[in-house]
């Protein structure tokens, strides 16, 4: 009897366990690409992705995409930094880069079949500048003006040779103006761009699916008919997705590539950023030591970059004492001689600067960033007698706290442009980058001229800049290292062509 | 039991009033650091200063907190500072995926504790040497090693279920049903053991105890003694063991809907809270408070439903 039961329950079992493994195996199966069905690109997305409002949007990274799908921009910047025309089919920077007008393109429309002009435009830029968004600071004071239905004109208080390229960022979206009014631009926008929203296909920061609009009127330049975003925040999970195909490109870590590789996937490497040393108190105010040029060039030779690029970047970066990436037009290679690794060498100018004791000073220390790079500075600084004291930065007012003036040296690992980008995001008085305001009196002539300057001269001032900051030892910069992108085929994207060199443009998707 | 019940619905009161004050005081930075938070590194310090005011975030703390509260009463949670989205309507999306997935493992780990304990603890034998084993293995490895292993092997190696991502069940039910397989497979192997373990415990006691040895005396049967007497006299302990487990348990799912990128509220709450998005980490404190008492409330009242010994009158 009991032998009996035993076998009944066992059957039972056996019978479950095939009843389970028929519903894998027929849900394993149940999910074909039709034939001939539309072309989907899924694509892993870093971080939580914001409201749709333009003003939210970042300009650089993979969360680009999603507002690039639903808003075109006024213009469209190429790999190398150079502007080209968008939904604007030309425009014209005035000689003293206090004035750009754009001439929109004839018949364009929002998803809703209203049209895409110059009042939108208008509305578009007026409500970046006026709402506090991300990129509000690089139309902060300007005036917008529509002399007719097509054509806008952006009026700068001051040379702003960087305008156009704002015009391929954020503040260049051109959003519906009424929902702009309305607040409905945040959840469900009237597209402008390439692709529209999918409201039944999209899970509210998980999945955005995105359908293509046929009558945009540069649709032949993108392949796919619909494109998916989904949310994976966490490095691992993008892996995984890449690795067993659910995704077909994102954003991976140094430390992923080599699995990445031996899995069969194909990896863009690009110089994207640099890192190293901000010498930020170079006026000295803080730290009198920080004033004097021989001690921030001491500092700039106790550093072994070749070592650092090799072990600590796992050989993915280049030696460089420069900001500015090796393809930059600022990019001197001769510069990258000009400190080179030595101890003895930098305890001496340290000593005929009278700082030969060295000084105390407190550096940032965030997780997952500076904390990582932080020991060698402690231990590279102290051959010099510099006492380094790290502060743990947490949260969400670290990067106030860097931003504000804290500290006059922090580890950083900036992302790199085209070279006016990276001399307006680092070199201005007032930059976002140059923390403590320094000012130059013999910097400033250049970095003035840097704003109107074109062709050849513009090249010429750049690398004058770089040349100058580099010997006044701004900054000790270590290495230009590189971002990597993972896509399942080496086809998929031939070429990047976004000048942050981080993701790829969706056009570029093939 | 009405009265019993309301008491113990008046100190949830007070445990969610002092895990939120708690959080608030916690997470909250000044003003304009959130602000900056919010807006980049791009945005002037005049539109920091002014986002910060037009939050709110320039009254003092105590101010704010109440403010919420308020705004609670009234059956809002306010909206996020980074989405502008409403945040009950974020949670309506988050919370059912950390419920399901929560949800299936409870009662999967029941299920499996009750079977496996109950077999050990009578039985003995290999069957018990088993279990202690598992027990120590599943509380050694962490869940998200797990996660990864069963990630490169099941989805990635053999490609039978998905490595990432949460399907709607009402947009493909049997998708659905292998995007949870994995994640409640991670969570349920490092757990299930140790529970087990601890009902074996329960019900190896009550086996000890005068009560059984003179249902045995008395010639009744081994099946009729537990099953009808024995299980549930452990009902109470296995209860608590459970409830336990489901608590801790909201832990180990934020780090595994990070590994499977499900779109729970662990994932939300470590986003928001590295943002200082006070809104949104308050709306996620308020959930995990709840979870907390309404399991401890129906772990209390359907053990004393099971157990006269505990059944308060």
């Amino acid at each position: 009897m009991d032998l009996i039961a035993s076998r009944r329950r066992t059957g039972a079992v056996v019978a479950a366990l095939a009843v389970g493994a028929a519903f894998l195996t027929a849900c394993t199966s149940a999910a074909p690409t039709a034939e001939g069905g539309p072309r989907t690109l899924t694509l892993g997305v870093s971080g939580e992705a914001q409201s749709f409002d333009p003003a939210r949007q970042q300009s650089a990274g993979d969360q680009r995409w999603r507002w690039h799908a639903t808003f075109d921009t006024l213009l469209h910047c190429e790999e190398d930094g150079s502007v080209v025309p968008g939904a604007a089919e030309s425009y014209e920077l005035s000689p003293d880069a206090t004035r750009l007008t754009m001439r929109l393109r004839e018949g364009m429309t929002f998803s809703d079949g209203s049209p895409v002009d110059a009042a939108a435009a208008k509305a578009s830029i007026a409500h970046m500048r006026d709402s506090g968004g991300s990129d509000a600071g690089r139309v902060a004071n300007m005036e917008i003006t529509t002399p007719d239905e097509l054509t806008v004109v952006i009026d700068a208080p001051q040379p702003t040779g960087q305008l156009p390229t704002f015009m391929c960022f954020a503040p260049g979206a051109i959003a519906h103006p009424d929902q702009l009014a309305s607040g409905a631009v945040a959840s469900a926008p009237y597209s402008s761009g390439p692709y529209e929203l999918d409201p039944s296909g999209t899970t509210t920061g998980s999945v955005y699916r995105m359908v293509k609009r046929d009558d945009y009127w540069d649709a032949g330049n993108y392949a796919y008919d619909v494109i998916e975003l989904v949310t994976m925040p966490e490095p691992t999970a993008r892996l995984n997705a890449l690795m067993s195909g659910e995704i077909d490109g994102a954003i991976i870590e140094q430390e992923q590539v080599p699995e990445a590789e031996s899995a069969g996937l194909h990896v863009l490497s690009n110089p994207a950023a640099w890192n190293g040393l901000y010498l930020n108190d170079r006026a000295g105010e803080v730290i009198p030591a920080l004033g004097d040029v021989r001690v921030r060039r001491a500092i700039n030779m106790v550093f072994d970059r070749e070592a650092i690029a090799e072990y600590t970047m796992r050989g993915e970066a280049v030696p460089t004492t420069q900001i500015f990436h090796p393809e930059a037009t600022a990019y001197l290679p001769e510069l990258d001689e000009r400190y080179p690794f030595d101890v003895e060498a930098a305890r001496a100018l340290m000593a005929e600067a009278g700082y030969a004791d060295g000084f105390e000073v407190e550096v940032p220390s965030e997780s997952g960033g500076s904390a990582v790079m932080n020991p060698i500075v402690v231990q590279q600084l102290g051959l010099l007698n510099i006492e380094v004291t790290e502060v743990p930065l947490t949260g969400p007012t670290a990067l106030s706290d860097i931003l504000g003036g804290r500290f006059p040296i922090f580890f950083a690992r900036i992302g790199t442009g085209d070279s006016l980008f990276d001399i307006v995001q680092s070199l201005e008085p007032g930059s976002i980058w140059n923390v403590m305001d320094t000012e130059d009196p013999d910097l400033q002539p250049l970095l003035d001229r840097a704003q109107f300057v074109q062709g050849d001269e513009a090249v010429e001032v750049y690398q004058q800049i770089n040349e100058y900051i580099v010997d006044q030892a701004w900054f000790a910069p270590w290495v230009a290292d590189n971002s990597f992108f993972a896509v399942t085929g080496a086809d998929l994207v031939p070429e990047m062509t976004d000048q942050f060199r981080v993701t790829p443009y969706l056009r570029d998707f093939e | 039991m009405i009265v019993y019940t309301l008491r113990r619905l008046g100190s949830a009161l007070l445990l969610t009033a002092v895990v939120t004050c708690a959080t608030f005081l916690l997470i909250f930075r000044d003003g304009p650091s959130i602000a900056r938070a919010i807006l980049g590194e791009q945005a002037t310090q005049e539109t920091v200063d002014a986002r910060a005011v037009e939050l709110g975030l320039d009254q003092p703390v105590f101010s704010q907190y109440w403010q919420w509260l308020r705004d609670l009463s009234g059956g809002s949670l306010g909206h996020s500072f980074f989405t502008g989205e409403d945040v009950t309507s974020m949670l309506a999306t988050r919370v059912p995926v950390t419920l399901i997935i929560t949800g299936v493992v409870v009662l999967l780990m029941g299920l499996i504790s009750v079977l496996v304990g109950t077999a050990a603890a009578v039985k003995g034998g290999w069957i018990d040497r088993v279990l202690q084993f598992f027990a120590v293995l599943g509380s050694a490895v962490p869940a998200f090693i797990v996660a990864v292993l069963l990630v490169l092997t099941v989805a990635v190696g053999w490609g039978l279920l998905p490595a990432t991502g949460y399907v709607q069940p009402e947009r493909d039910l049997g998708g659905w049903a292998r995007s949870l397989v994995l994640p409640v497979l991670a969570i349920l192997i490092g757990s299930v053991g140790s529970a087990a373990q601890q009902f074996r415990g329960a019900v190896s006691d009550i086996l000890q105890q005068d009560f059984v040895r003179t249902l045995r005396s008395r010639g009744i049967g081994e099946g009729r003694i537990v099953f009808g007497h024995v299980l549930r006299s452990a009902a109470a302990p296995g209860l608590t063991i459970l409830g336990l487990q489901t608590i801790g348990m909201l832990g180990g799912v934020v780090l595994i809907e990070r590994v499977f990128a499900l779109p729970g509220i662990g994932d939300l709450a470590v986003e928001m809270a590295l943002r200082a998005d006070i809104p949104v980490v308050m709306g996620c404190v308020l959930f995990a408070v709840l979870v907390v008492v309404v399991v401890n409330l129906v772990t209390d009242v359907v053990g004393a439903w099971l157990n006269p010994k505990v059944r308060i009158s």
